[in-house]
């Protein structure tokens, strides 16, 4: 599976690809920085899976989400964010998003975020 | 300032928040002992939360405790790693503190993007006073937290670097 890693910390970035090993998930990663930087490489290569921070300098990640929808991408898309109140949520659905992971987060929240969705 | 009494937001909340990130970033099992360093420089992240009144989370630890988080973070030796790196650790701990803050008060509130210094006092919030304050000890590292919060009713990202 390949999988784009969307977040502006680099630690974080980290975090996540060792949680995906952690949840058993054999994934080949790219990273991106920004929502734009995420936009540019999920247009020029296909992922099964998209997953992406919110508050981001440049392109926020629902605004990456939404750009990506008007461009025909479908890719599979989940934000891994701190924000986590309904409406965010809402919004994060009614853009195209499969599923929000609130931080702090840990290995069981990504198997139940991506059980039976891959 | 009553702003926030319909809220649960306590320093047991505050000190909750922290504890519970800390939780998922720092592994019991690892070695988190202190890294060595001789200065009490100390780090300060400041995360600006806004909504009905401009907000902020302020949070200071040692340069060494910085040093041990993004070393568990990177996966890495903290010996390893870069200034930049510290903070950009740092900077994602107070996110997620601040998320977790976030989601104790009422209404409609938005995060900022986290700034970290080195300096200390390089980070304002003008005009806020502490709302909240929490002490953790993680590992012997001690890291405070306070929640500032400003009457003022303008709604915008008001903590920032202190230029003057």
């Amino acid at each position: 599976m390949k999988v784009l890693i969307v977040d502006d910390s680099k630690a974080m970035r980290m975090i996540v690809m060792r949680t995906l090993r952690q949840a058993g998930i054999d994934a080949t990663t790219v990273e991106a920085e920004d929502g734009q930087d995420g936009l540019d490489k999920a247009l020029a290569e296909r992922f099964d899976l998209i997953l992406s921070d919110w508050n981001m300098p440049r392109m926020l990640g629902i605004e990456f989400l939404q750009a990506l929808r008007e461009a025909g991408d479908k890719t599979k898309f989940g934000f891994v964010t701190s924000e986590s109140n309904p409406d965010m949520r809402q919004l994060a659905v009614d853009a195209g998003a499969s599923f929000l992971i609130s931080k702090p987060f840990n290995a069981e929240s990504f198997e139940l975020a991506l059980d039976g969705r891959l | 300032m009553d702003m926030f009494s319909a809220t649960d937001l306590s320093a047991e909340g505050l000190e909750a928040a922290a504890r519970n990130v800390l939780a998922m970033l720092l592994d019991p099992a690892a070695d988190v002992a202190a890294t060595g360093t001789e200065e009490e420089e100390v780090l300060t992240a400041c995360i600006s939360i806004v909504g009905a009144h401009p907000s902020a989370l302020v949070i200071h630890c040692t340069v060494d405790f910085g040093n041990v988080l993004a070393g568990a973070m990177f996966g890495t030796s903290p010996e390893e790693l870069s200034p930049a790196e510290v903070n950009d650790a740092l900077g994602e701990f107070a996110n997620m503190v601040g998320g977790s803050v976030k989601a104790m008060l009422d209404g409609s509130w938005q995060l900022g993007l986290p700034m970290v210094s080195r300096d200390g006092d390089g980070i304002t919030v003008p005009g806020a006073e502490p709302w909240c304050e929490a002490y953790v000890d993680a590992f012997g590292h001690p890291i405070s937290l306070r929640f500032y919060v400003s009457e003022a009713s303008d709604n915008h990202h008001f903590a920032g670097k202190d230029m003057g």
